[in-house]
């Protein structure tokens, strides 16, 4: 048994506790509750997998002040450990393995974000952003809240960046007409996507409004193996609304239609593309999801408190 | 509590010895654990449950807001000499969509039912919480139907029809509108509880055609995307 004594380090201890309580977070998901996040569930969690004893007395009103205490600053050191750019790795994904717009907002809504939205790392932070709301204290709540503005802040712009490129491959210029630059488009749509995809999420485990139920909705890219859900036509929808085929690019084959003048209206015919070369999924450089690093604790060094997704 | 507390009260919260104190607190009235454990609810846990469900009964029925938009922009739509039915509806999702995530007083609901399902999530499984997962989608469905009839107002007063090349009928696409519209709702009230603000930035852009830039939310341009997707206006006779 490795007991944790009083003389321990205040700086180790913490270290210690705060990423068994990260990893507690991990494990309980979408069902995390301020309970799972106790002094006494984290001590219970450290003696069960690592035989590492701590005691109450070593931390209460050593570390923390009190529990709410300890609770805020394990779900403020988690949200620095998210990845971000989980929607973005997605898109590029989506955008390789698709030969048109139709097919891609198709395997986007049907499936891709479907298998994001049950990701562990994408519950997680939900669950992170519930608790957030729920704590007494004004000004760590506010804090809190900061962090978590920042880095969603930070998701949305990797997830937004990525547009562009990903739907000129797509052979996808932004309407022009609609008053936005480029960039501003990408961001709305990121918005947007993302917030139906959260919205669904949360709906998904409540048992309600299900937008991933398949439904009838004929299209170019109808294919009998591959449903309509609600979720692929608000994809396509707001694509629609916010991006028209690019004549000046290669793959696209209807160089003739008039340019629309209001959201969906003249929309052009996307004609599948030729199948192009596609590289290899593996070639994505540098991305990988679902990776929720961390690091090791300095207080003990026989026991190894990490914990990885198998994808990182 | 939890009608004052909304979507700030930490669904932990809801046990019996806070609630029997708020009790003594608000009402003077004392109420002894044993007098209600195991007599009428047997742990904690059914106990909250049972409240959600209370709280699921309480919640008021389908907003409207498509005929109170309306009938604020035709006069001067009318003044302008410029009714358009694409105009006229855009706007009701441009005014319409903050309904169910911003400050409006009519959001108070949609979040506690937010809350409700949020509360549901971190519930362990029982017979209690699949019976009030039953309740919500019910109520959801029925606010759904509720809203089917405004919906279907803006459809068919409008000269609207359900584009023939997607080939589903009107009450498919308003299913496939009104579940779209509401889970985006749900994801921007959900982000705006925990602070996160970048869900309802605003956007000046030109959605209908006219040369005008007007400021939308992204919950507004999606709505009005996805009616879009689904609808057409019916060209005149003739």
């Amino acid at each position: 048994m490795n007991e944790v004594k009083r003389s321990a380090s205040p700086q180790s201890l913490r270290d210690l506790v705060i990423n068994a309580g990260l990893e507690l977070i991990e494990r309980e998901g979408l069902s995390l509750t301020f309970d799972s996040i106790s002094y006494a569930k984290v001590f219970e969690y450290l003696w069960d997998q690592y035989q590492v004893t701590v005691t109450r007395g070593s931390v209460h009103e050593r570390i923390w002040a009190s529990q709410d205490d300890f609770r805020r600053d394990v779900l403020t050191e988690s949200v620095s450990y998210f990845s971000d750019n989980a929607m973005a790795t997605v898109l590029a994904q989506q955008a390789l393995s698709s030969n048109d717009a139709s097919e891609f907002a198709l395997s986007l809504g049907s499936g891709t974000l479907l298998e994001l939205m049950k990701r562990p790392m994408f519950g997680r932070f939900q669950s992170v952003k519930a608790l957030s709301c729920w704590f007494d204290d004004t000004l760590a709540t506010e804090t809190l809240h900061e962090l978590l503005n920042a880095r969603s802040g930070r998701a949305l712009s990797e997830f937004a960046d990525q547009i562009p490129t990903t739907f000129r491959e797509l052979g996808l210029r932004h309407r022009a007409e609609r008053g936005l630059d480029a960039e501003q488009a990408a961001r709305l749509w990121a918005i947007i996507t993302a917030a139906v995809t959260e919205g669904g999420l949360i709906n998904y485990h409540a048992g309600s409004h299900d937008v991933t139920a398949p439904v009838e909705f004929m299209s170019v890219a109808a294919d009998a193996d591959k449903p309509w859900c609600c979720l692929s036509v608000g994809i396509k929808a707001v694509l629609d609304a916010l991006y028209e085929p690019d004549p000046d690019h290669g793959d696209f084959l209807s160089t003739t239609a008039p340019p629309p003048t209001a959201v969906g209206a003249g929309r052009s015919e996307w004609r599948p593309r030729a199948p192009v070369q596609r590289r290899n999924r593996r070639d994505v450089p540098g991305r990988s999801f679902g990776n929720w690093c961390l690091p090791p604790p300095s207080s003990c060094s026989s026991v190894t408190v990490r914990s990885c997704d198998p994808t990182c | 509590m939890l009608f004052r507390d909304g979507a700030q009260l930490r669904p932990d919260l809801l046990t019996y010895s806070t609630v029997l104190k708020h009790l003594q607190d608000v009402q003077g009235v004392t109420v002894n654990r044993s007098s209600i454990h195991p007599r009428i609810w047997t742990s904690n846990e059914a106990f909250r449950l049972d409240v959600l469900a209370a709280c699921l009964d309480a919640s008021s029925g389908p907003v409207s807001v498509v005929t109170e938009i309306v009938e604020a922009i035709q006069p001067v739509h009318r003044a302008n000499g410029s009714i358009d039915p694409r105009r006229t509806a855009a706007q009701v999702f441009r005014r319409g969509a903050g309904t169910f995530s911003g400050f409006d007083e009519r959001a108070v609901d949609f979040r506690r039912l937010l809350q409700i399902k949020s509360a549901l999530i971190d519930l362990p499984d029982s017979a209690a919480r699949t019976s009030l997962r039953a309740s919500v989608a019910h109520v959801e469905s029925q606010r759904m139907q509720g809203n089917n009839a405004e919906l279907q107002s803006l459809v068919i007063d409008r000269g609207f029809q359900v584009r023939p090349e997607i080939g589903i009928s009107q009450s498919d696409a308003i299913h496939i509108f009104q579940t779209l519209s509401m889970t985006m709702a749900s994801g921007i009230a959900f982000n705006e509880l925990a602070g996160i603000t970048s869900s309802t930035e605003p956007f000046l852009l030109c959605a209908t055609g006219s040369n005008t830039l007007q400021k939308w939310s992204p919950h507004g341009f999606a709505a009005w995307a996805f009616f879009e997707q689904l609808f057409e206006e019916i060209a005149p006779e003739g």
